[in-house]
């Protein structure tokens, strides 16, 4: 009598109702008790419990969460503090140079446009001095980062605006 | 008081109250982290992975479909973290070394009565196993798949899965006869 290999001793084990093993199983005591084994290795780890996760893992995993979460709301806010600083830059300069303009109606036009030069004189000396051209080109391309960023934001402003 | 479906969770959690989340952890950290650790054969990577995993699951709640439950989705996650961290290179190496024969001839494995529970010889037992081989059991006995789900995720043919648990089986039961642990296990 040839006995049942392996492979199928477990599809008995999937599908008990195998009509072409379950005759040889009910004649052949080997194949019986070889599939006893499986059928008792096969209850075994369908109770099989799980490993244990660490205890407070929950807390560990929800405090991962916050600090993720705080971090995406801290980055907006330092850029967006730049982005203040350097649109109040660009306020006070436009202001200047209005006032400066405007004031022609009024009179004053040569008192301001004289502090306004002098002023401006003063900082693109000083800036020659103290800052070689590569220093100078970092900062100009520190500006032009600025003000891409200061796009950015308007645009994000608009659109959370339009929703 | 009635327990809320992972479904109520889920909404709640979406809704803001990210407090019940630690509930979802709760329900599927051990089993979670059982296919962490057969996978990875290390605890405390299987901790961090773990970690990563249900940090990737609330990253990405809101586009959980529905279609599956909660449990086939997040283990899919997990599953995939840990293959992630599996394809380094340093357990590249020791993938290649996984083999039958390897377990069937280790000696590794010692068992002197009163020492460790059922639970914990099963479980060393099958950590013992090639990859494919610990894979495809956790998945079907400790992850409560079944053999096409187990296919989808290892991207396997049904087919193939049910001769890999078939010969999984056969070694484990071979192996508790070598050991002469019929008495204690089965």
């Amino acid at each position: 009598m040839n006995h049942l290999n392996n492979e199928e001793l477990n599809r008995l084990i999937d599908d008990p109702v195998q009509s072409e093993y379950s005759l040889h199983i009910k004649e052949c005591p080997e194949c019986r008790w070889k599939l006893d084994e499986l059928k008792n290795l096969h209850a075994a780890m369908t109770r099989l419990e799980p490993d244990a996760a660490p205890e407070y893992f929950e807390h560990k995993v929800l405090e991962a969460i916050s600090r993720s979460i705080n971090q995406e709301f801290r980055m907006p806010l330092f850029i967006k503090s730049i982005i203040t600083l350097f649109s109040l830059l660009i306020f006070l300069s436009v202001g200047l140079l209005f006032i400066s303009s405007g004031s022609a109606a009024s009179g004053n036009a040569d008192n301001y446009r004289m502090i306004f030069d002098k002023y401006s004189g003063m900082i693109g000396i000083a800036m020659n001095h103290l800052l070689d051209s590569k220093f100078s080109s970092t900062i100009l391309l520190g500006f032009l980062a600025m003000f891409t960023m200061s796009l950015y934001f308007l645009f994000e402003k608009i659109r959370a605006l339009s929703k | 008081m009635r327990t809320l479906t992972d479904l109520e969770i889920i909404e709640s959690v979406l809704r803001g109250n990210i407090n019940d989340f630690s509930t979802l952890i709760s329900r599927y950290k051990n089993r979670a982290f059982s296919l962490l650790l057969k996978m990875l054969r290390n605890r405390m990577e299987a901790e961090e992975a773990l970690q990563d995993s249900f940090m990737k699951a609330y990253n990405n709640l809101h586009s959980f479909r529905k279609e599956s439950s909660f449990g086939t989705w997040f283990y899919r996650i997990v599953y995939n973290t840990g293959l992630t961290r599996l394809n380094s290179r340093s357990h590249k190496a020791e993938r290649q070394l996984d083999s039958i024969e390897e377990f069937e001839n280790t000696d590794s494995f010692r068992y002197e009565e009163g020492n460790g529970s059922v639970n914990e010889i099963l479980h060393e037992l099958i950590e013992k196993l090639p990859f494919n081989y610990r894979m495809v059991i956790t998945l079907y006995y400790i992850n409560g798949y079944n053999c096409a789900e187990v296919a989808e995720l290892t991207k396997n043919s049904e087919s193939n899965v049910k001769v890999i648990l078939h010969r999984a089986r056969t070694a484990l039961k071979d192996k508790i006869s070598l050991l002469n642990l019929e008495k204690e296990l089965i």
